[in-house]
């Protein structure tokens, strides 16, 4: 295989993992969140777009390119998204069992708001504890245990 | 070194600042983020070096957005729809719109965007042109196919055709699940080849994930539909059509797309749902109305030998009852939005356009008034694809007539026809800057 294959190892799962690690460890504490603002506001694009379409569009992959095309230099395809989707799906239901899908994502995106611009959103508003375990539920549920 | 040579005025005027800021941004932070863990585990070094992967492919595709390579008036124009559609909402409330960064690459017309960006702010979307179609704008509109494809993982379209579009396609008939579609599909009014591939196939049903594939493909035909009007469904039918050796024939065990046949006939459904199959030109307009008739003909007709009416009966199933609503849903994304979507021309306009062609003349709407001082008008680019898909059609006639006055009126080719609207394109892109500065 040639090295530059490796390219081809696109798995969604891996950026969601590091980003849900950071906004974990912010809430912790251990992290500032004013030098993780980017992993707070990508989380919460990821968030947003499951609640928007569920990843809908992943559903198919489309064949890979062959013969010339497959020289093209645009980037390949994101791999695993749906993997990101079901992780997400357990998460919510895991934490925030029962309570409406945008509800429950409203809630972990006031936790995000309140650690990056504490000015705005007030800290003590916000349900840290359950976003927190959130985070947790959605990163075992990336790489499930078979 | 390669991501300051992004910033070459070659690769877009003013364009190519936004995407350096956002590279940059990206690859700071990948920085940042090793810095602050030295010993950061696999999974984490795996992913940061996706990233920088990632980061490095999309540097490099710079190389491939020379201008000369591509229509930049229609890159211009993909990217004001992208612009205005696909605006993504931030933590802080803000809004931002996707980076769209046009290339020439590969052979087919392609979009490929950021799906889970870990680093940076704002999505950057890769529009591909075909490298040997540079200036075909009148082909280019089946980009309004891939732009529904975008809109699907964009959180505001992406959110209506999820919720409200693709129940109401699926909703009952044959897209609602794998047995109906089955039984469509073995129907005895089926079309003789889709029985002949059932025969050679023996056991079938129908498989569960093509569902999904057919409806989002056919929603964004309709997507395209909507954002270029009859000039989308000229390109498709130009472009699929000639491409492909059946009209019917699709992989029963594995298909992304319905056949070629089942989605131009959805397309001419929806053309007729819509009124948009009906001139906007009158009989006393003479070759421009010709023209026009055969532009709306070859879009939106139905006895053109591929299909008979038994066939249509049949394919009609798959959206019979529902396409109002499929249609009026979809409109809800362009509503906000006024001026993204396609509505028919008025008359004056496409017979000035189509007489400007005639005269070997780039469609826009420009005069010189009595005293001197220009009258520029707006066109959208739909209008003007309108009027040299029309021209096409009816270019031999429209030719004929007009050489009484201007006797020595080239025969235009499809190259140059295309180019003439490549040129208005360019044109009006300078107009609009224009009229926008005049307010």
């Amino acid at each position: 295989m040639p090295i530059m294959a490796a390219h081809n190892q696109n798995d969604a799962r891996g950026s969601a993992r590091v980003l849900a690690t950071t906004v974990k460890r912010c809430i912790e504490e251990d992290y500032a969140p004013t030098r993780h603002k980017s992993a707070l506001n990508n989380l919460y694009r990821l968030l947003e777009a499951y609640r928007a379409h569920h990843f809908v569009e992943f559903e198919y992959q489309p064949r890979s390119p062959r013969g010339p095309e497959a020289l093209t230099l645009l980037p390949p395809p994101e791999r695993n998204v749906l993997e990101l989707r079901t992780a997400l799906d357990r998460a919510f239901d895991h934490v925030y069992h029962g309570r409406p899908l945008d509800e429950a994502v409203e809630s972990v995106e006031n936790v995000l708001r309140s650690i990056a611009y504490p000015e705005k959103v007030a800290p003590e508003g916000v349900d840290r504890e359950r976003a927190y375990a959130f985070l947790k539920s959605f990163i075992e549920n990336l790489y499930p245990v078979r | 070194v390669a991501l300051n040579e992004t910033l070459r005025h070659d690769y877009g005027p003013a364009r190519s600042l936004d995407y350096f800021v956002e590279c940059k941004k990206r690859l700071d932070e990948i920085q940042q983020a090793i810095d602050d863990s030295p010993g950061m585990d696999s999974a984490t070094i795996a992913d940061r070096m996706r990233s920088l992967g990632a980061l490095g492919s999309r540097i490099s595709l710079i190389e491939r957005s020379h201008l000369g390579e591509f229509s930049w008036p229609f890159s211009e124009a993909i990217r004001q729809i992208a612009e205005c559609l696909f605006l993504e909402q931030q933590l802080d409330g803000t809004q931002s719109p996707p980076i769209v960064h046009v290339i020439a690459e590969g052979m087919h017309y392609q979009i490929v965007g950021d799906v889970l960006p870990s680093v940076g702010d704002r999505r950057i979307v890769i529009v591909a042109f075909p490298r040997q179609l540079k200036h075909h704008v009148l082909l280019h509109s089946i980009f309004g196919h891939e732009l529904g494809h975008t809109a699907l993982y964009s959180t505001g379209p992406g959110r209506i055709i999820t919720t409200q579009v693709m129940p109401a396609l699926s909703g009952q008939g044959p897209l609602q699940d794998s047995a109906q579609a089955t039984a469509w599909l073995k129907r005895d009014d089926a079309p003789p080849q889709i029985r002949a591939m059932l025969r050679r196939q023996g056991e079938y049903i129908f498989p569960t994930g093509d569902l999904q594939n057919w409806c989002i493909e056919i929603i964004c035909d309709l997507f395209g539909l909507m954002l270029f009007g009859p000039a989308f469904a000229a390109a498709h039918r130009a472009i699929l059509g000639t491409l492909c050796d059946d009209p019917w024939e699709f992989d029963l065990s594995r298909s992304t797309h319905p056949p070629y046949s089942i989605r131009r006939k959805i397309l001419t459904a929806a053309i007729k749902e819509l009124g948009w199959h009906r001139p906007v030109t009158t009989p006393q307009d003479g070759c421009v109305h010709e023209a026009e008739l055969a532009l709306l003909d070859y879009a939106a007709e139905t006895t053109d030998g591929v299909t008979h009416d038994r066939d249509e009966a049949w394919t009609s199933l798959l959206y019979e009852g529902r396409l109002a609503t499929v249609l009026e849903r979809l409109s809800r994304i362009f509503a906000l939005h006024q001026g993204t979507a396609y509505s028919p021309p008025e008359r004056a306009v496409v017979i000035e356009l189509l007489n400007r062609l005639t005269l070997c003349r780039p469609p826009i709407l420009s005069s010189i008034e009595d005293d001197g001082t220009p009258n520029n008008r707006i066109v959208p680019t739909c209008h003007c694809l309108y009027a040299g898909w029309s021209f096409w059609f009816g270019r031999t006639a429209l030719r004929q007539a007009m050489l009484k006055s201007s006797p020595r009126l080239p025969e235009l080719t499809f190259l140059q026809v295309n180019q003439l609207c490549d040129f208005a394109m360019r044109q009006q892109c300078a107009i609009n800057a224009a009229q926008r500065g005049n307010k």
